[in-house]
């Protein structure tokens, strides 16, 4: 807003109702201050059993034994034993039952909330936090998406909200695409270029000003605010001990980043850990898989919990959906919508709470079953979000969340 | 609940009355332009922008028509020309180009595909098509006739069937798509219950375009190439339910605004032209998705009509009358009905004629006006004011005449519903029994079937029966000639044994046949009961279904008449809003002025009462010195009076003591008379005494005048500590009159902000609303496409492909000597030139589409702004190239001006269509004066600067 502040800002000259629009946002701003939203998604499935819902010494419990947690009373799998100290900061829901045993339909389900339907899509998660606790005065953008190959372009999974509440794809210390000013401009140059087209800007908005305007000439003051913020996204620039801390594996780097993320306010974070899929030796892999996930995982509560984050940081891990209780021939376990777990916590989520439950092979849920559709809700409104509102997309009220669902209260602190 | 919107049925009485009221008692001949113009200036009360600049306009009319800025040389002579008709000179040039054709082609695609992928049939077929019709001019109604009616058999507009296909054939998805974009209706919520938040948008409203394609699905073919179609069954009826009422209902086809379709009856097995079978495409007698695209187009929706002059208007004046485009229902009226509705009208009547429509809008005033709004509405509140109270009784007309309507309409909707009821009933009655006429029919055929094989194994049977009877008796003949031929006996015998075998077999087939022979004709007669009962009901179908099209014209004339009602309320009711808010606006403004006066006044008085405090301060030591000076005085005064006093009182004690001894030396004197000493002494004592009288007089006299003096100066003391006092009481008064209305002035300046405040942003808003009324240009963002040519004209990359494209065709078309300015020969080269060109640059818009574009299938108006879209105008090296200098282009011809103010003409023709301003001159003369060894780079940094401007990126 910079080249805006310094133009002739006569109050009844201000087409667009810029008062209007600015008063409200700041509102919104503050009793939103600091909220964020961070999931690590466990691509491919992961297993129930082997992590948040243990089943030792019945037939279709696998050979893992169950360990006590920093909550008493609350065991999961001994595979995740870093976890278990933290637990006291996290909550587990067991009675998850989708319906839906394909991984894209799962995926869907759980980021969007609701089922994929032919006529239209629904935004992300991560694109409904980016945009209800969005945070004009933040140049990073709101939504990030972490994996290995991400290549600091914008994806397009925001439906009817709109591009501006996509997700950045984030790789391995890259910046955002364009964050290096040509060669050929100087640094003096450059804040020439930037200052004439300030000034055309500023002539131009005497002749017409409209939050459209406001938006198009802020949006290159934030561009230049990113540029000077590109170290955010280099994970590298951490302290060697931290680096250390979290491990050399791409899943502890991007947990590393992804704190490193959430600390400069940006509003969500999706860490994705590959691959669950485990229809074949599924109790190597998940030895595997969940050995690299517990020790990073852990850290990451532990240094949020630190530092007051978790106050104000939803964590969610999920999946697509869980494991068939049964072994197949393979020692490999199959897709499984019918009875699994998440785990979550932080912001508005009581902390060691455990809300459902399977019966005592697993095999489907007996207490408080729920889908991604209450799920979906309990996020939201962890964070301050009334989940129950609408969005005004250009005219159409959009529900926020599926109307047909509501929020897991018990969970809500 | 939604009604029809057909014109042609209407009565005569209300077809007049409709008219009338679109065309508001205009003589016909007049161009549409001017009564565009007409109807905008009553709705404005007269405040409309000033015209537009010629820079201004012709930018607008270049991306609106050619998606792109027009070239600088272009633009340059533009500004020179002086001719008078040069604007409608340019908007018929412009329409002519086969970059017209080009670009409306593109709006097209993105209107009806919304950037979706390419799915069973080519994009770039699809695009061939939509650009060919737009080269010849199709009009509207056969474009989208062929769109929705395609199927993808018809090779010549086989991609017309992108439209479905592109959408996979998706009856969900089309419903929604169909609504929004051929009726400007988003029906999506109504899929799974009736709209919560638009009472006008019903469940049935969605299954009844919805039953025109759920009977469609994907049928691949055999060919090599696996061609996909967007096939047909003949069944398949539309039942739905309301997930919050539970509420069933079931539909006919229906378009949007009108009644459910009727459909032709066919006996069972007789639905099909093709029958479906494994592999091969079914081809129904009746296609539902013909009907869709026959009777959307035929003139007669009266939403399908609106849709499509809502959004070429909104092409052309940057925003639909109703916004956005695809919500049209009563609670988003346009914002100028009526003018809606002529446009509508006047679009039927030129044949659904694109571009002649565009070159009408093209042509009003409205669309030749300036950004700038009107900077003062004082006059307009006034008569607005004036025009409240006709408003507010028209408004009352309006919704006694509209509730009227609605319930003619609600009635005659009754109506039919019930006769459509009965039908649906004897509808399902005649499906029943068109299934058991199948049934029979089956059972018919397999009852005929066994007859007719015994009987023929009847007739087997008698034949070799017969043949064995005649060689028997041939063979008893025999016998008889030849008694003693024993083997001939016996071989006679066995053939007699064996005809009398088959004899009795003849005898079992012709029983068989006689017992199958009932079955049969049970059969046969229950097949023509059936039969029977299904002509029956048939007819009783027909029957129902002329009862239900007799209730149809009174719901379409009742629903014509409703959309009147609807307008007319809508037009006053527009009216009214602008009234009340010009006269909420006057109050605004009134409350302020006197917010302000107040505050002026206090502070005034403010500032007088601080000066006279200032005053009497000031007066204050003056007021204390004469006090001082007075009381010295008064104690001098008192003092000489005490002297005079005491002298007083000593000169009375002499002259009594001395007149006694005068009067005693008299007495004695006058005893002795002789003695004339005594006489003489009593003589200088009388005179003595005399003189001490004298003297004493003389100080009593002085006495007095002291005395006097003495009170004066007292009366002076007084006088000054008075004045003191009466200063310091003021003093006081004042500061107490200071704090007290300090304390106010907070309260004052509040009020008073915040009353500027209200009228400030009442203004604003209507301001913002004066464009959205179309009483000033609005601003509106350009398109990813717009941005990406205009970007690539201004920095000569088209140039640069014309000149190399032109060469090409100077080969391939070389220009006839003969005949140079053969018009044919010449379009057939620009067309060339332009597809030359446009295939070369093309691949460079992918770019700016990702950026700046919405996601695939989502609706593309809505404008944002992300930070990678400025990250890629600043850093990406696509900008940074075109900016390269080369051959003539833009940074080329800067680095060879000298002279800065020509320098930066050239920089702003070319980049912002207009010629800068002094402070815009001197500003580019300043960058160019600081990097005086930098010429070239600072042309690319301004140029760039200009491009990144808001100026730029918007239209207006």
């Amino acid at each position: 807003m910079g080249a805006l502040a310094g133009g002739t800002l006569a109050s009844g000259a201000v087409v667009g109702g810029l008062g209007a629009l600015a008063a409200p946002a700041a509102s919104q701003q503050l009793a939103n201050a600091q909220k964020r939203v961070l999931v690590v998604n466990m691509a491919g499935g992961l297993s129930q059993l082997e992590s948040w819902d243990p089943k030792p010494g019945t037939p279709t419990g696998g050979p893992f034994r169950a360990i006590p947690t920093s909550v008493p009373g609350m065991h999961i799998c001994e595979l995740l034993p870093e976890t278990a100290k933290q637990m006291h900061h996290l909550s587990l829901v067991r009675s998850i039952n989708t319906k839906e045993n394909d991984h894209g339909k799962g995926q869907y389900m759980m980021q969007t909330g609701r089922r994929r339907t032919p006529a239209g899509d629904f935004p992300r998660l991560g694109a409904v936090a980016a945009k209800a606790l969005n945070n004009p005065a933040n140049s990073l953008p709101g939504h990030i998406v972490i994996s290995a190959g991400g290549s600091g372009s914008r994806s397009n999974d925001a439906a009817y909200l709109g591009p501006q509440f996509a997700s950045i794809s984030m790789g391995n210390g890259k910046p955002p695409q364009n964050t290096d000013r040509p060669a050929a401009v100087s640094e003096a140059s450059e804040l020439q270029r930037h200052a004439f087209r300030r000034r055309a800007n500023d002539r131009f908005a005497q002749r017409r000003r409209t939050a459209m305007t406001d938006a198009y000439t802020a949006n290159y003051e934030q561009a230049l605010e990113l540029m000077k913020q590109r170290d955010v996204f280099d994970v590298s620039k951490e302290p060697q001990a931290e680096l250390d801390r979290y491990g050399k594996h791409d899943f502890g780097r991007h947990c590393l980043l992804a704190r490193r993320l959430l600390e400069n306010d940006i509003t969500f974070v999706q860490v994705t850990h590959s691959n669950y899929d485990t229809h074949n030796e599924n109790f190597n892999f998940h030895l595997e898989q969940l050995d690299e996930f517990d020790s990073p995982f852990a850290t990451l509560i532990a240094d949020l919990a630190d530092r007051g984050m978790l106050e104000s940081t939803l964590v969610v891990v999920l999946s697509e959906f869980g494991r068939t209780p049964n072994i197949n021939q393979n020692y490999g376990r199959d897709h499984w919508g019918t009875a699994w777990s998440i785990c979550l916590g932080g912001a508005g989520i009581q902390r060691g709470a455990i809300i459902g439950k399977t019966n005592g092979n697993g095999t489907k849920v007996e207490d408080r079953e729920v889908d991604h559709g209450h799920l979906f809700h309990t996020y939201l409104q962890a964070v301050g979000v009334d989940s129950t509102d609408h969005f005004d997309i250009d005219g159409r009220a959009m529900p926020i969340a599926d109307p047909a669902y509501q929020a897991i209260d018990e969970l809500l602190a | 609940m939604a009604w029809c919107f057909k014109l042609h049925c209407l009565p005569g009485s209300v077809a007049v009355c409709l008219v009338g009221l679109l065309l508001s008692q205009t003589p016909a001949a007049e161009p549409l332009h001017v009564r565009i113009d007409r109807q905008l200036d009553q709705a404005s009360l007269g405040a409309v922008a000033e015209p537009a600049s010629d820079g201004e306009f012709l930018r607008r009319i270049y991306l609106d028509l050619v998606g792109l800025v027009p070239p600088a040389d272009v633009a340059r002579a533009f500004l020179n020309d002086t001719s008078p008709d040069k604007r409608v000179a340019v908007i018929d040039r412009l329409l002519a180009t086969p970059e017209h054709a080009r670009y409306l082609a593109s709006v097209f695609d993105i209107m009806l595909m919304e950037r979706r992928p390419e799915k069973h049939v080519k994009r770039a077929a699809w695009e061939a098509y939509l650009l060919d019709s737009f080269a010849q001019n199709k009009p509207w109604d056969q474009l989208a006739r062929e769109v929705l009616g395609a199927d993808g058999t018809d090779e010549k507009v086989r991609a017309a069937a992108a439209f479905y296909l592109f959408r996979d054939g998706e009856p969900n998805l089309l419903t929604r798509d169909t609504g929004r974009v051929f009726f400007g209706m988003d029906l999506q919520c109504c899929q799974c219950h009736d709209h919560p938040l638009i009472d006008d948008y019903y469940q049935a409203d969605y299954y009844g375009i919805f039953a025109f394609l759920n009977r469609g699905f994907l049928f691949t073919d055999a060919s090599k190439e696996k061609k996909v179609f967007f096939a047909e069954k003949a069944e398949g009826d539309v039942k739905f339910t309301s997930v919050f009422t539970k509420e069933s209902g079931r539909t006919r086809p229906r378009l949007p605004g009108d009644v459910p379709i009727d459909e032709p009856i066919f006996a069972a097995g007789d639905e099909y032209l093709v029958k479906p079978e494994n592999k091969v495409r079914p081809v129904p007698k009746h296609s539902r998705r013909a009907r869709l695209a026959e009777l959307a187009t035929n003139g007669e929706n009266m939403l399908f009509n609106r849709n499509i002059v809502n959004r070429l208007w909104g092409h052309m004046l940057g925003r639909g009358m109703v916004d956005p485009v695809d919500l049209q229902h009563p609670l988003n009226p346009a914002v100028h009905p009526a003018l809606l509705d002529l446009l509508a009208t006047e679009f039927v009547a030129m044949k659904f004629d694109i571009r002649a429509l565009l070159r009408e809008l093209a042509l009003t005033r409205t669309y030749q006006q300036s950004l700038k709004t009107p900077t003062s509405l004082a006059a307009q509140a006034k008569l607005a004011a004036e025009q409240l109270p006709g408003l507010t009784e028209r408004r009352s007309v309006a919704a006694t005449t509209l509730n009227a309507a609605r319930e003619q309409a609600v009635t005659a909707r009754k109506a039919f519903d019930v006769a459509q009821a009965a039908a649906l009933a004897v509808a399902d009655e005649h499906n029943t029994a068109n299934a058991v006429v199948a049934t029979s029919q089956k059972k018919a055929d397999e009852a005929a079937k066994k007859l007719s094989e015994s009987m023929a194994a009847l007739v087997a049977s008698q034949d070799v029966a017969q043949a064995l009877t005649t060689a028997a008796e041939k063979a008893q003949l025999a016998v008889a000639k030849l008694p003693k031929e024993k083997e001939l006996a016996a071989a006679a015998a066995t053939i007699a044994a064996r005809a009398s075998t088959l004899g009795k077999e003849v005898a079992a087939a012709q029983q068989k046949v006689d017992d199958l022979q009932p079955a049969n004709l049970a059969a046969a007669k229950a097949l023509a009961d059936a039969k029977a009962a299904a002509a029956e009901v048939a007819s009783r179908l027909t029957v129902e279904n002329q009862k239900l099209e007799a209730t149809r014209a009174p719901v379409q004339t009742t629903a014509a008449a409703l959309l009147v009602a609807q307008s007319g309320l809508a037009e006053v009711d527009s009216q009214l809003a602008l009234v009340n808010d010009l006269a909420a606006l006057h109050q605004l403004q009134a409350t302020a002025a006197t917010a302000d006066m107040a505050l002026k006044a206090m502070n005034a008085s403010l500032a007088g009462v601080r000066q006279e405090l200032e005053v009497v301060t000031q007066g204050l030591p003056p007021l204390l010195a004469a006090v001082t000076t007075a009381t010295a005085k008064q104690d001098e005064a008192g003092k000489a009076l005490q002297q005079v006093a005491s002298q007083v009182t000593a000169a009375q004690e002499a002259a009594t003591l001395i007149a006694t001894a005068a009067a005693t030396a008299e007495v004695a004197a006058g005893k002795l008379p002789k003695d004339t000493e005594l006489k003489k002494a009593a003589g200088v004592v009388a005179a003595r005494s005399t003189a001490l009288a004298a003297e004493l007089a003389t100080l009593q006299k002085e006495l007095a005048e002291k005395q006097v003096a003495a009170k004066a100066m007292t009366a002076q003391l007084g006088d000054a500590q008075a004045k003191e006092a009466a200063a310091r009481q003021r003093m006081t008064e004042l500061a107490q009159r200071i704090a007290s209305d300090e304390a106010k002035l907070p309260d004052l300046e509040t009020g008073m902000r915040e009353a500027r405040h209200a009228a400030g942003e009442r203004e604003a808003k209507l301001l913002e609303g004066w464009g959205e009324r179309f009483f000033a240009s609005p601003l509106v963002p350009i398109s990813p496409e717009q941005m990406a040519w205009s970007l690539m004209q201004v920095t000569g990359q088209i140039q640069q492909q014309r000149a190399a494209a032109s060469a090409a065709v100077d080969k391939t078309l070389p220009i006839d000597p003969k005949n140079p300015n053969d018009p044919a020969q010449l379009s057939a080269r620009e067309a060339a030139i332009e597809k030359e060109v446009h295939t070369k640059l093309r691949p460079n818009v992918k770019k700016f589409v990702d950026l700046f574009g919405h996601a695939g299938g989502q609706p593309q108006t809505d404008f944002f702004a992300t930070v990678d879209q400025a990250l890629f105008f600043a850093n990406a090296a696509t900008l940074q190239s075109w900016l390269n200098p080369g051959a003539g282009n833009l940074t080329d011809r800067l680095n060879k001006l000298e002279d800065p103010a020509a320098f930066a003409e050239e920089l702003y023709i070319s980049v912002l269509t207009r010629r800068p301003n002094n402070d815009e001159v001197a500003d580019v003369a300043s960058y160019l004066a600081a990097r005086p060894k930098e010429k070239l780079a600072a042309a690319k940094e301004m140029a760039w600067a200009l491009m990144s401007s808001a100026e730029f990126r918007f239209r207006y």
